[in-house]
Parts: structure tokens; C-alpha cells; sequence
């Protein structure tokens, strides 16, 4: 057995992470980076991750950019914009289809070339003399915009969003890594450009490669694309800081809003002190599963198959980090309190460790057959590349599954005191009388 | 066993029909951990309409495909979820308009799960009590979607297009049609629907295909199967108009969301090759038409009229072809308006050849790429086996489509006459947007 899943090499201050392999027809690529989250700095690297997604130098007009990825046999190019703890990462992902499998007709590889536009998008916005271009800086602070605003229309979403907002009241956790909406029309293309360069000099960057390649080949072609960008500065090589977890407020917070829906969305909002970079994570992820995680956990065999009170009861960890962690049901709006009653009873049965010889067994065998299949999916393996680069771990899947597969009740117990319940949030109908507000 | 080679995508797949009428089709995928299964019947919500032999012909209550897949899970012996878990599989299932599929993928115990899901799914289990228990989930379930507007949406749409086929009903059913529901018209169905030579299995990854074929073999031969039923479903006949061509509905949203559909019927049955050439040439054309790298995207994104959420779909079947086109808009009227006078236009302009070899690279890269995905391959392999199509010849069908064919198949289906428009809009006009 290998001792790491990806290898690893320096690029300047680029962290490059290869993964050879000849199981897929694709070759995965996708480059990290993390600023911390912050109020002031949120919305413009949201902006900028929009844009970038449209136009960069080489291909300034959207419908050139999207053409060139089509002619790539319709790579796939998706920048997202995320929370991790106390990080917002920007993820821009590209997907090229293995040289072998498509007649090409250039002389340059699709690898190099996917490479060679992504590194263009981070590196060479598309820009005039003014800085960023005032058009697309006005159409993605509108599907900014947009995007906020929209957040509603998936209640279940909404519901959740909600509930986190409430648990993080004063942290910045509470933003969407979409950004602010209030906070977009100070941005220009002026002050957006000086802002990109603050974020490149401030961000920590990974690449992720996965794909019929080695590092020797990745290596050559970044020194013949890269711009001199992640030059190595003078300055100490940046490392993702993991924050402490939440420790839950003393008071249950209950929060009740209204809209014109039919059905009602009860959301428990937890936390406990096991975060991702705990020993005792991987505890934890059988407590979830005995709890709400899978077709044969406590929530939904109590909460759907039992009692009939919904189509999905489930658990899951909302923020690994920070040790935030949700339960959600969509339930009749007369139902909360039967609903609510459930919820605990379960939470009250995993503190006892009431648990099954059986559930701890399915639990297991489920967690250990998901961490396998990892294997089997690009996207899956860089993410969970990223997952341990962020938490600084360097545990294999394989040591994951050892650790899962001996996993006692009594050790889950122990995992079940450190959860408490911190928001009880329900939208429910009757409308109007509520909108979001901000808290 | 019948080996095929499907050298493009360097892949072979196994197939056998079984003696009781079951269709088996393998796709070893080496170097996958993974194995993914999936047991389909040829059943779905277009199903409502039915008689054996001579026997009386039977409507069935909306839903009742989606109600019987929920019911398969139970079992005298316990939930079959139960079961999967144990041996490490994940197990799901779902309904469509023509199919409802049984699945589970492991990584470990392959047999025990293969025999776990043929034995669930040949083996009905329906009580008065277990049935009623299930309305109150089903219940939730079609209130979860009710409040859901890209749902809502979606099905307004096919209800405003189609005037008899059942496409204009809800897969799920609603509230008053799923209480007409009894174990004796799950039974019914169930017999009619779920015999093996209206059946198929699919599996997909970490597989040796002999031993896995003995194993399905090993499992049917300890069962007997009750003869094929003559079974004839009676399909009403759709005219080429629309139910309606505008249809509104209010629900809580950000902004009005709106859909455009096209229905066309097919003069014959079109399947094997046939449909696929059909669906390669409409689905480039729609790249070309309406992608985000096509002018009527980037212009209507800039006079703010759509979002980056619009998108376009295109479905072809055996007897007919529908579309879709739309999203989130400020202006549901003019978005629609300008989609019509833009593709006129796109119609009038100089044949874009070049853009169509392009848009035909982007499709053969999906196609390449969804080998990377066993869940996906499983999925449209019976999708269009179904309606006698193999999903493999894809490749070979996007080949031979060419750019004036393929102009006069889109321009022929985007007729105005029959279209239909579907909008949602908030219920509440606070802000005062026109």
C-alpha cells in the first residue's frame, strides 16, 4: 500500500497533488483557493469567481470562452464558491476527456491545453483599461444577486440556511459564500481589480490532477503555461489554520417563520466538539449514521417508517470544521411538536447508547462502502484530497475504514454526550407576515 | 451469453435473455471497486390504461406506479433497506413516466445483494396496514413537491401540452388519487407489470460476468414464474394541439420562473437507429440554439432576461418528441417573445456548419465521459433499451447527423402551433414588478 493517495510536489507556492491512474476516460483538474472568510472580502472574491467563470484574457467574450471548451470535445469548466470552517475557497474545476479516446487533430494534448485555460482564467482575467470589464462585472453582480435572492425558492434549502444563520449569529459562517447582497454595488471594475491582486497574493492554492498522467508530464506543463504567479514569495509558505468547533449557546434557540407553503420544514441545528481534525471523528461519522445518515437509521425508521410523518428524516454534518451538524424533516405543519418529540428521543437513545448490534453493524458497513467507492469517481478522490489537505490529515481511505470498522457503542456513546442542541428552526405556512431577514 | 464489443469506448457488453423472459446485460468496468445494479420494469405513469386477455379493461388511480416501488420495500420479513445495509449496499429506487428501477450499488458482497434485490422485487408483500401506513409518507413526499416551484413547473408544462396522454399527469399522483389505492389494485398491477419478460437487469462495474450470470440463473431457477400475462395497454390517441398554451401558477419564488414546450408527434414509430439519429441531430441543434456559447443565450443573459439557470432539454420517445427551454426571468412575456424572434432569426442567418462539427465534439465528450459513471450508464442503457434503442450506438448515430438535416428536423419541431408556456409567479405582488 502506497502512504498517500496523491503525490505531492511544489510549484512555487502552488501545491500540486497527482493522482496517476488509468481507471477513467477523463482527466480531472481542479485548482483550490482559500482566503479566509471575512465580511469585507467575501462578496468581492465571489464576484470575481463569477466572472472568471464567464471571460478571461484569451477569450474575452463569453460566447469565445465557452466555444473553446467545446472544441476541447465539451470539457467541463465549473467554478465554485464555497465555506470550509472559517475559509471561503474558490474551486475551479475542469474535466477533459483522455487523449486516447477522441480523434484530435491539434498537436497539443487535451490535458495541456485544459491546463493552459484554467491557468488563464486564475492568472489573466479579461480586463480594459479601467480594470475588471464594467459589463461583466454588472451581469454577475445581478446573477449575484440573483442567486441570493433565489435561495427561497428551494424551501428545504431556505430551511437550512435559515437554521445556520441562527446558530451563527455572530460568526461569519453566517455569509453566503456567495457574498452579501448589500455589499455589491460598492464593487467596480476599478476596485475589483486591485482586490484580485490582494486575493492571488493572500490565497492558498492547490492543483488537483487526476487522470492517465504522472507529475514529471504536470510539472512540464505548468512551467510552459504559468505566468510566474505562484512564484514562490519571501513570505512563509501559507497553511490552512483549523479553527476551534462551536460550543453550543446554554439556551435552545427557537426559531418559527412563516410562508405561503404547504408543507412545514423542521430543521435541529447542532454542534458538538468532535470536529473533522478530532481523533474521534470518524466516531462521530458512525454516530450520524446510527442517527440519521442512512435508509436504516433511527430517524428514519422512527420519524417516516414508524410514524409516518414524513417523506425524509435524516442527519448530517453541516460544517465538519466547526462541528456543526443538522437534522432535517419535511413534515406536516400540525405535526411539529410529535415531530420534535421523535427528534429527541432519538438524540436521548444515542446518548444512552441504545444502539443495535445490527445498526452499528449496517452503520459500518455502509461508511466502509462508501469510503471504498471513493475510488471509484475523480470528483471524490480530489475532493477528498482537498479534505485532507484542508484539515492537514494524512490518513487513506483504507486507514479511515480500519479505524470505522472497530468502533464500539460505548465509543459512540461517549461521541453522543459532546452533541447538544443548539437551534430549533420550523418554516411553516401562513405566509407574508415573515420574510428572511438577516440576522 | 452474447459478448458485444463497442471498440470507441473500449468497452464489451454481456447480455442473455433468460428462460422466464428476463433480459441480462453486464458491463464489467475494470479496475472499478464499485459494482452498481439495477432491476427495471417496463412500468411507469404512462401505464394507467390496461386489460389482460379479455378481460375488462382497468384505469388505474394516478400514482399507483410510484405508490407500488415505495411498497416493493416491504417485506413480511422486515424493511428490505434493512438488508442492503447489512451487507454494505446503498439501495434506492425511483418511477418515471415509463420505468420504475430498483438499485443498489457495494463494494462488497456483490451476490448476497443480487439475490437481496431479485428476491424483493419478485416477491410483493401488500397489507391493508402497510399500505395505509404508506399514504401518510407519500403524502409528505407530493407536499415536499407541491411546494417545490421547478417541480411545479415542469408538470404544469406537461399538463398544458398534452390533452389525453398521460403525460399530463403528476408521476406521484396527488392526495385524493393515492387514497383510491388498496393492496388488491397493487396486486393487480404487480401482475400485469412485474412479470420477468417485461423486465430487465442492468449491472455495471467490479463484475465477472459469468459467474454473475450463473448467480442470476442459480436465484430464478429456485422460483416459478407464472406465465407471461397478455398484457395490452391502451393508449389514447394525442392530437398534434396543445392542452393549453399558457398556464399560471403562484408560489413563493424570487422572481417568475418560465417554461417553453414544444410537442411534436412522430409520423411513424421511429426506434433503434432511427431515434437516435433524431435525438443526435435535435440535441446539437439545441446546443447551437440555445447553449450558454449560442447568441440567443449571450443576448438574452445581457438584455437580463434570463440567469445563468437557463437551460434547455429535448426528449425523444417512439412515438413523439418534446422540448423544453427556460428559467428564472424579470419578464416571463418578453423573455418569451424574443426566444421566438431570435430563433427566427437564427433560422434566417448563414448556416453555421462550423458550430455544428463543434457542438458535435461537446456531445461525443459527454458520451465518452459518462463511462466515468456507472449510476448514469445503468440508467440511460434502460432508458433506451426500452424503447428499442441501444445507448451504445449513440456514438455511431451523432456521426452520421449532418447540419441541413439536422436544421430542418429543429426548425420543423419548433413550430409556434404547438407550443405551450408555463409560468410561475409569487403570489403576493409586493414589489410592484410588472
Amino acid at each position: 500500500m502506497e502512504n498517500s493517495l496523491f503525490q505531492v510536489a511544489m510549484f512555487g507556492k502552488l501545491r500540486v497533488h497527482v493522482l496517476a491512474t488509468e481507471q477513467f476516460k477523463t482527466t480531472t483538474l481542479s485548482l483550490y483557493a482559500g482566503v479566509p472568510l471575512r465580511e469585507q472580502t467575501v462578496t468581492p472574491v465571489s464576484l470575481i469567481a463569477h466572472i472568471m467563470r464567464r471571460v478571461n484574457a484569451r477569450y474575452p467574450r463569453p460566447e469565445l470562452f465557452k466555444q473553446k471548451l467545446e472544441e476541447l470535445y465539451g470539457a467541463i469548466f465549473a467554478v465554485d464558491v464555497d465555506k470550509r470552517g472559517t475559509y471561503q475557497v474558490v474551486d475551479v474545476t475542469m474535466d477533459v476527456i483522455a487523449d486516447e479516446y477522441v480523434a484530435n487533430d491539434s498537436e497539443k494534448s487535451l490535458l495541456s491545453e485544459a491546463l493552459r485555460f484554467l491557468m488563464d482564467c486564475i492568472a489573466y482575467p479579461a480586463v480594459d483599461k479601467h480594470g475588471f470589464i464594467a459589463q461583466y462585472v454588472t451581469e454577475e453582480k445581478r446573477t449575484i444577486e440573483q442567486k441570493l435572492l433565489a435561495v427561497k425558492n428551494d424551501k428545504a434549502q431556505y430551511a437550512a440556511k435559515r437554521c445556520i444563520e441562527t446558530i451563527c449569529e455572530s460568526h461569519p459562517y453566517r455569509f453566503s459564500a456567495q457574498g452579501i447582497l448589500e455589499q455589491l454595488e460598492h464593487w467596480d471594475g476599478a476596485n475589483l481589480a486591485d482586490f484580485y491582486h490582494r486575493w492571488l497574493e493572500e490565497a492558498i492554492f492547490d492543483l488537483f490532477v487526476v487522470g492517465n498522467t504522472d507529475m514529471e508530464q504536470v510539472l512540464h506543463l505548468l512551467a510552459n503555461v504559468e505566468s510566474g504567479m505562484f512564484k514562490a514569495t519571501e513570505k512563509k509558505m501559507n497553511d490552512y489554520k483549523i479553527a476551534t468547533p462551536f460550543s453550543s449557546s446554554k439556551q435552545e434557540k427557537n426559531v418559527e417563520e412563516r410562508m405561503d407553503v404547504g408543507q412545514g420544514k423542521l430543521n435541529v441545528g447542532l454542534t458538538t466538539s468532535i470536529s473533522s481534525v478530532h481523533a474521534d471523528y470518524p466516531i462521530f461519522q458512525v454516530y450520524n449514521g446510527v442517527l440519521g445518515g442512512f435508509a436504516h437509521s433511527k430517524l428514519f425508521t422512527t420519524v417516516r417508517e414508524k410514524h409516518s410523518l414524513a417523506y425524509y428524516a435524516s442527519s448530517r454534518p453541516v460544517d465538519g470544521v466547526l462541528g456543526m451538524y443538522m437534522i432535517q424533516a419535511g413534515i406536516d405543519v400540525s405535526k411539529k411538536d410529535q415531530a420534535l418529540k421523535i427528534i429527541r428521543e432519538q438524540l436521548e437513545e444515542m446518548r444512552a447508547g441504545n444502539i443495535s448490534e445490527l445498526e452499528l453493524q449496517q452503520t459500518k458497513a455502509l461508511l466502509i462502502n462508501s469510503y471504498r467507492a471513493l475510488a471509484d469517481s475523480p470528483y471524490e478522490l480530489v475532493s477528498y484530497g482537498f479534505r485532507q489537505r484542508f484539515t492537514g490529515s494524512n490518513k487513506l481511505p483504507v486507514q479511515w475504514l480500519d479505524i470505522i470498522k472497530h468502533v464500539t457503542v460505548a465509543d459512540i456513546r461517549r461521541v453522543a454526550q459532546t452533541v447538544a442542541i443548539d437551534t430549533i428552526y420550523f418554516l411553516r405556512d401562513g405566509g407574508e407576515s415573515n420574510d428572511s431577514q438577516t440576522v | 451469453m452474447i459478448a458485444k464489443q463497442y471498440e470507441k469506448v473500449n468497452e464489451t457488453l454481456y447480455s442473455e435473455t433468460l428462460a422466464n423472459g428476463l433480459q441480462v446485460f453486464v458491463l464489467p468496468k475494470t479496475g472499478f471497486t464499485k459494482t452498481f445494479v439495477t432491476f427495471t420494469t417496463k412500468f411507469g405513469s404512462l401505464d394507467n390504461h390496461y386489460r389482460i386477455s379479455e378481460g375488462e379493461d382497468i384505469l388505474v388511480p394516478d400514482g399507483i406506479a410510484h405508490f407500488l416501488e415505495h411498497k416493493m420495500f416491504a417485506e413480511p420479513d422486515g424493511d428490505v433497506f434493512t438488508k442492503f445495509a447489512a451487507n454494505g449496499a446503498s439501495a434506492n429506487a425511483f418511477t418515471s413516466f415509463d420505468r420504475t428501477a430498483y438499485l443498489f450499488s457495494c463494494t462488497d458482497h456483490l451476490y448476497e445483494n443480487l439475490d437481496i434485490l431479485l428476491d424483493f422485487v419478485q416477491n410483493p408483500y401488500f397489507t391493508q396496514a402497510n399500505v395505509d401506513k404508506e399514504r401518510g409518507i407519500i403524502d409528505q413526499e407530493i407536499a415536499m413537491y407541491q411546494d417545490n416551484p421547478d417541480w411545479r413547473l415542469y408538470f404544469e408544462l406537461l399538463a398544458a401540452l398534452f390533452v389525453q396522454s398521460p403525460m399530463n399527469i403528476d408521476i406521484i399522483g396527488t392526495s385524493a388519487t393515492i387514497a383510491q389505492i388498496t393492496p388488491q389494485s397493487l396486486y393487480d398491477c404487480y401482475h400485469a407489470f412485474y412479470h420477468s419478460s417485461n423486465m430487465c437487469l442492468f449491472a455495471i462495474g467490479a463484475i465477472e460476468p459469468q459467474a454473475f450470470f450463473d448467480r442470476i440463473k442459480l436465484n430464478q431457477a429456485r422460483k416459478t414464474f407464472p406465465p407471461k400475462p397478455d398484457l395490452i395497454r391502451i393508449i389514447p390517441e394525442e392530437p398534434e394541439h396543445v392542452a393549453k398554451p399558457w398556464r399560471q401558477i403562484e408560489l413563493p419564488v424570487s422572481e417568475p420562473k418560465c417554461l417553453i414546450g414544444f410537442k411534436e408527434l412522430h409520423n411513424e414509430r421511429l426506434e433503434g437507429i432511427e431515434l437516435l439519429k433524431r435525438e443526435c441531430a435535435l440535441q446539437i441543434m439545441f446546443q447551437l440554439l440555445f447553449a450558454p456559447s449560442s447568441t440567443i443565450y449571450q443576448t438574452l443573459y445581457s438584455e437580463q432576461l434570463i440567469h445563468s439557470n437557463f437551460s434547455s432539454s429535448i426528449t425523444v420517445k417512439n412515438d413523439l418528441t418534446y422540448s423544453m427551454m427556460g428559467g428564472d426571468t424579470p419578464d416571463p412575456d418578453k423573455l418569451v417573445a424574443r426566444i421566438f424572434e431570435l430563433v427566427e432569426q437564427y433560422f434566417d442567418s448563414t448556416a453555421d456548419r462550423l458550430g455544428f462539427e463543434r457542438m458535435k465534439r461537446k456531445a461525443i465528450g459527454a458520451f465518452v465521459r459518462m463511462f466515468n459513471s456507472p449510476s448514469a450508464i445503468a440508467s440511460q442503457f434502460t432508458a433506451y433499451h426500452f424503447q428499442n434503442s441501444d445507448f451504445f450506438e449513440l456514438l455511431a448515430a451523432y456521426e452520421t447527423v449532418n447540419f441541413d438535416e439536422s436544421l430542418e428536423i429543429v426548425r420543423n419541431h419548433l413550430n409556434h402551433k404547438r407550443h405551450a408556456v408555463c409560468v410561475v409567479r409569487d403570489g403576493v405582488n409586493k414589489n410592484g414588478m410588472g
